[in-house]
């Protein structure tokens, strides 16, 4: 699929250019991709429950990442493990995402099998 | 249920995504490599300075051994008198580390002077004056920044020089001087400079009574010999003859 090729995409070049991130926010951006990973799941698990708003995805993407380096920095100043609980929320909110679209994945995987299993009665029933 | 305008939304968003995170964990992983690389150098250095340690201490060895072996030919060539020259070129070294010789080499000439400021009666007058603790301190700081040999006004510091005042006189090696005091040192120009100019140090304390003091560097310097005479009546050699 696209997104598949876009991400393989996106490794390839990062490993291919000679850029590294300053290591002096490497650790902010650290935070703000667990906060895009999970946006991007968020959204995905939006789009499986026909629920996908494509300004609230981009504003919660963007708004997340910022919003969590943010934090991780100021608590860093006031000498307060802030990413700590940035981390467990994101984690955790990855985890619920996850769970809903192997809910949908499973869901639609069983409907089809039921569909066909029911289209090959109704075959035999017409051909007797 | 996949509509266009989403999965296009979202290929994008994966690509940045992914890219940064490829970026990210190379980052991590070149940090930590260098890290580890420090540590690795560290131990490394350790592993060394132990190695150099124990040099030292054989070579601390191999030299008192073959202070023994000198001391052992030396008696021998005494006894046989075979070895005289050997014996005198001895003698010539210690002439130079004595303070008997005239010595030339790179050092520094400090130059001191009262102070021509002139003060009411209400002042201490002393402390405007150069003393012989003052001219003590500054041979005291030359010798520790490794200086080898040291005169004052002309008289060559040995180990048995005195520095004493009388009256408004200075006393060296039982000659009356008074000022300016000029003091040869050879050593290091820049340490035995640094020696005399460091923060709280006899430069900044004599400058600020007004006392003249200036360092001028050389890389040839001539200090004379000792013109006494060394006779020691008390101090009778402890080295035992074997």
């Amino acid at each position: 699929m696209l997104i598949l090729i876009a991400a393989i995409l996106g490794a390839v070049l990062a490993l291919g250019l000679d850029i590294y991130i300053p290591s002096v926010i490497s650790r902010y951006v650290a935070i703000a991709i667990i906060a895009a990973l999970d946006t991007i799941l968020g959204g995905t698990s939006a789009i499986y429950e026909k629920r996908f708003n494509f300004i609230i995805f981009i504003t919660g993407l963007v708004g997340n990442a910022l919003l969590s380096a943010v934090l991780v920095f100021i608590g860093q100043k006031l000498g307060v493990d802030i990413y700590l609980a940035a981390i467990v929320v994101f984690v955790m909110r990855i985890f619920k995402n996850i769970a809903i679209i192997r809910f949908h994945i499973v869901e639609k995987y069983e409907q089809n099998k039921l569909a066909k299993t029911g289209k090959n009665t109704q075959e035999t029933v017409e051909t007797d | 249920m996949l509509n266009n305008k989403a999965k296009i939304t979202m290929a994008i968003v994966v690509f940045f995504l992914s890219f940064t995170v490829t970026l990210q964990i190379k980052t991590v992983v070149k940090n930590e490599s260098s890290q580890l690389k420090q540590y690795q150098r560290i131990e490394e250095i350790q592993k060394d300075l132990i190695k150099e340690q124990e040099r030292a201490i054989d070579l601390e060895k191999q030299l008192l051994q073959a202070n023994n072996d000198l001391n052992t030919y030396r008696k021998e060539a005494e006894e046989n008198s075979t070895d005289s020259k050997a014996m005198s070129s001895e003698v010539e070294r210690y002439k130079v580390l004595a303070g008997l010789t005239d010595v030339k080499g790179p050092g520094i000439t400090v130059t001191l002077n009262d102070s021509d400021k002139k003060i009411d009666a209400s002042q201490d007058a002393s402390s405007y004056i150069i003393h012989d603790s003052d001219l003590r301190t500054v041979v005291n700081e030359l010798s520790s920044a490794g200086a080898e040999a040291i005169s004052i006004n002309g008289e060559r510091i040995i180990a048995t020089t005195e520095i004493r005042c009388v009256g408004p006189t200075i006393v060296v090696n039982s000659n009356k001087y008074s000022p300016p005091y000029i003091i040869k040192a050879i050593g290091d120009p820049a340490m035995l400079e640094a020696a005399l100019n460091i923060k709280g140090g006899i430069a900044e304390e004599l400058r600020f009574w007004n006392i003249e003091f200036s360092i001028v560097k050389s890389n040839r310097v001539e200090i004379g010999k000792y013109n006494g005479i060394v006779n020691f009546k008390y101090a009778k050699s402890a080295e035992k003859k074997n």
